[in-house]
């Protein structure tokens, strides 16, 4: 096995120092997530307060990274999350990954706080590693601060930084990248702006191309070339695709997961979306499904985007039916340094709470017209803002509804209501960084019917497809691919492209060992943070409360079957734990 | 219907399944060039067959001749309604350039209105034609009644061809258990059935198998699909868990569900929509899913 690299900064003494990864931690962890996660755990302690200097910020790659291999132009963070307080991992599309596998190494190691702004700049043309003052960029947008950095570095170099949310310390601050990617969820802006760290810039040395590799790659494009997610809808309508889809089957959250309906649906959809603002498609590198989307409202008004979920989010959720506002908003977003999806669920709670009476001078349902100043009043923490920065469930307990908030784990829930799913229900509720819908994209199977359709009202068989899809993630994370390619490859096709790599023969097994252990630290890490079997919940209304109309009516989520079944399945005790034995079956003792 | 279609979990290997399929393209703007890539993929994934149009024969023949891939073309495609002496021509062409299959189209028409000798004589003609290649009658289920399928199915026995198939994936919809399990009743163990027509993934292909009686052998029952790479590839997932189950409605199974009233004349549409209303499972006829 080749050897692999990290590199690990000391914001405070501007150190920047090259460290070997044991072979083993490659072996077990592989990249990405799963080696973030290893180094957090290893090196943080689940008590420290994520906006502390003891929290560290890990950004990693996997061993296919910019490869031949589909979908591997990602990459990911890993932390201590400020919004949910669990460990956390955020991914990302784009150029930027590629370029950072190109500067020869796996992770780079975030440590302590920097004395003023600053940016780290890695070179590996010129062979440069250091701390910069980022004086010039402070306040300034994700995209000001783009330009700004690639013309005072190079002008090919990759930026991923952070906007004024990221440096106010806005709990639901994200990272961006090529001007549009984003490191959506969990307030990873907010540990970067706690760090003082406004950006990494980066120009990577172009690596030479796995021949064997490339081989397997081919055969591999070709099954997501014949699948009908990836070879036509996702390329042809973007993720926006789901809008009709998902409202068509009464799951399009709407009103703050009010309802599951919303009859405007059809004019903020992926197929409005192409009509009226799509220009071009969009694709990150090495991919060749091309979901993304360049859109364009007016001459000041365009850029990457929306995506599925930011629609829904500034849609349905807060009763929006202007697509064009939700472009603009996408865009703002993404230059202030928001998480679309938590910025979105949060402005739906706070509307409830004004329909409840609860809170006064914020807009209600449907009323947007201020939604723009709400937002930049967010990221500034300013007003109202200030309060709504801290996320849906901290905003719910400051008015005395905390039910209203749509979150697990304080993370806010996506677009799919898991009354009209069952298995994303159980998905949602154990997923180890809350209200996620990638952690287990359960919706494969009981919405969009691959790899096996499965019936979404049931409760039946489903924890057992819910970890699956839970390990085989953590999988897909750790090797740094896109989600999508799962949708078309299963365990044997990741397995053999890391036997390519690693030049080691895994098995489908081998492979899934690995997902689990690192979603067993995961939970490990949780554990010690403080959290239960009482955490793996939803929202009382989702439990409670089915909805009144439309094609999932009628139901909520029966998490009280499920979830025993799948700790069992999990080798867990009745209270979440794992077992002695299943922690020595993953070499976790 | 009178099986258990709740668990997908088969006991047919990705190698078996791949012996079921006809790798199929047969769009009308399909060029030389991905023909060459389904012959490619054929032998990469080992499907048993191409199945392809009449003017490709020639060139899947020189990729695939080193190989057991056999090469199906079609004939009197999609329609069915040239004249007899056409369809036995257009046979002794392909199987001359080397196809070992045929998938014929009945003339629906003629069968519809009662002219039975006629449709068993176009048969015929083409059995005659094919030499020893082995015919599979397309009676295009999704435009006749439950009693022209039966009639199409005993004509096609009579007739001497070897397989009966459902549909083309030209017409109003394509195949379901219900016809599939109709057709194997009719034919019995004697004659192969078909299924072609939107069968897109492992499911639809666990449904028709179950369907079949859950026959295994390419020369009894056969899967027509363009999606084949989709359905082998599901299957790798299935040893990642026990547990792939839906709880199948009856009316996912029913080919009337699927009728649409610009695809066929209003007395079918009719007949379909009078068979929904008198089912026995027409409570779970609900169009929410």
């Amino acid at each position: 096995m080749e050897k692999q690299y990290l590199l690990r900064c000391n914001l405070n003494t501007k150190k920047v120092t090259k460290e070997e990864i044991p072979e083993n931690i490659l072996k077990q962890y592989i990249g990405g997530r799963g080696l973030g996660v290893k180094y957090i755990w290893e090196e943080v302690d689940p008590n420290v307060n994520p906006l502390n200097r003891e929290n560290k910020l890990i950004f990693a790659v996997g061993p296919l990274t910019g490869s031949s291999a589909p979908t591997s132009g990602r990459y990911c963070v890993v932390s201590k999350s400020p919004l949910t307080n669990t460990i956390f991992d955020s991914h990302s599309g784009g150029r930027f990954g590629s370029e950072l596998k190109n500067i020869g190494v796996l992770a780079v190691i975030i440590e302590e706080i920097a004395t003023s702004l600053s940016y780290l700049y890695l070179d590996a043309e010129d062979e440069i590693f250091e701390v910069r003052d980022a004086s010039q960029v402070k306040g300034k947008t994700t995209w000001k601060t783009t330009d700004i950095l690639t013309q005072l570095t190079k002008k090919q170099a990759k930026v991923a930084c952070i906007g004024p949310a990221g440096e106010n310390i806005s709990l639901m601050a994200c990272i961006i990248n090529d001007k549009g990617h984003a490191l959506g969820r969990g307030g990873m802006g907010a540990v970067m702006g706690s760090k003082k760290l406004k950006a990494i810039v980066i120009k990577g040395r172009p690596s030479q191309k796995n021949e064997e590799l490339k081989t397997l790659s081919e055969k591999l494009h070709l099954a997501l070339k014949k699948n009908p997610v990836t070879k036509s809808a996702l390329p042809v309508f973007g993720t926006a695709v789901l809008v009709n889809v998902i409202n068509e089957l009464g799951m399009f959250p709407t009103n703050n997961f009010q309802e599951g309906t919303f009859d405007d649906a059809p004019g903020i959809s992926g197929e409005k979306l192409k009509e009226l603002y799509v220009i071009k498609n969009h694709a990150c590198a090495g991919c060749r499904i091309a979901c993304g989307r360049i859109s364009k409202v007016s001459k000041e008004e365009q850029g990457k985007g929306p995506e599925f979920e930011t629609i829904w989010a500034f849609g349905s959720q807060i009763g929006n039916n202007d697509l064009a506002l939700i472009c603009e908003i996408n865009y703002l977003c993404n230059q202030l340094g928001l998480d679309t999806i938590s910025t979105g669920n949060t402005i739906g709670c706070a509307m409830e709470l004004v329909e409840r009476g609860k809170l006064t001078n914020f807009p209600s349902f449907g009323n947007v017209r201020s939604l723009k100043k709400i937002i930049t009043q967010i990221a500034h923490k300013e007003g109202i803002g200030e309060e709504l920065s801290r996320g849906s469930k901290k905003l719910s307990e400051i008015y005395g509804e905390p039910n209203l908030s749509m979150t697990v784990k304080s993370l806010e829930l996506p677009a799919y209501d898991p009354r009209g799913a069952q298995g994303q229900g159980l998905s949602y509720a154990t997923s180890n960084r809350g209200g996620c819908h990638l952690r287990g994209y359960i919706i494969s199977t009981e919405v969009l019917g691959t790899p096996i359709p499965m019936d979404r009202f049931s409760a039946a068989g489903k924890a057992s497809i819910v970890r699956i899809f839970q390990d085989l993630s953590a999988l897909v994370d750790s090797l740094v691919l896109c989600r999508f390619s799962t949708f078309a490859l299963s365990a044997i096709d990741y397995a053999k492209m890391l036997s390519v790599i690693h030049q080691i023969e895994y098995s489908e097994s081998d492979i899934m060992n690995i997902g689990e252990r690192i979603w067993n630290v995961e939970r490990l890490f949780n554990l010690k943070v403080g959290f239960s079997a009482n955490d793996d919940t939803l929202p009382k209304r989702l439990l409670e409360k089915p909805l009144e109309i439309g094609g999932s009516r009628n139901r909520v989520v029966r998490l009280n079957k499920m979830l025993p079944e799948y700790y069992k399945i999990r080798n867990w005790d009745k209270y979440g734990v794992p077992t002695k034995e299943k922690l020595s079956q993953l070499d976790l003792t | 219907m009178d099986i258990d279609f709740k668990s997908f979990k088969l006991d047919v290997t990705p190698t078996q399944m791949a012996q079921l399929i006809d790798h199929t393209k047969l769009s009308t703007w399909e060029g030389p060039q991905a023909i060459e890539n389904l012959c490619h993929e054929a032998i990469q994934f080992n499907f048993y067959s191409v199945c392809i149009n009449s003017s490709y024969v020639t060139l899947a023949v020189d990729i695939l001749k080193n190989t057991d891939i056999q090469i199906c073309s079609v004939v009197g495609f999609p329609l069915g309604m040239m004249n007899t002496d056409s369809k036995a021509y257009e046979t002794k062409s392909v199987v001359k350039n080397g196809a070992n299959e045929v998938d014929m189209v009945i003339n629906v028409g003629m069968l519809k209105n009662g002219e039975y000798k006629y449709v068993q004589d176009d048969i015929e003609a083409v059995v005659s034609a094919a030499d020893n290649a082995l015919v599979k009658v397309i009676i295009e289920t999704c435009y006749l009644t439950d009693e022209e399928k039966i009639k199409a199915c005993e004509l096609s026995k009579s007739a001497g061809a070897q397989f009966v198939k459902t549909s083309t994936g030209f017409g109003a919809y394509g195949a379901f258990p219900y016809d599939v399990r109709l057709m194997r009743k009719i034919v019995g163990t004697d004659m192969g059935v078909k299924a072609a027509g939107g069968i897109k993934n492992y499911a639809d292909a666990a449904r028709v198998i179950i369907a079949n009686d859950l026959i295994i052998n390419p020369l009894k029952f056969r899967i027509g699909a363009s999606a084949g790479i989709n359905i082998i590839n599901n299957m790798k997932w299935m040893s990642l868990s026990e547990e792939w189950s839906i709880d199948e409605i009856p009316c996912h199974l029913c080919p009337v569900r699927a009728a649409t009233f610009g695809k066929m004349t209003e007395a079918h549409y009719s007949y379909h929509k009078s068979k929904c209303h008198t089912c026995q499972y027409n409570e779970y006829n609900q169009f929410y899913d």
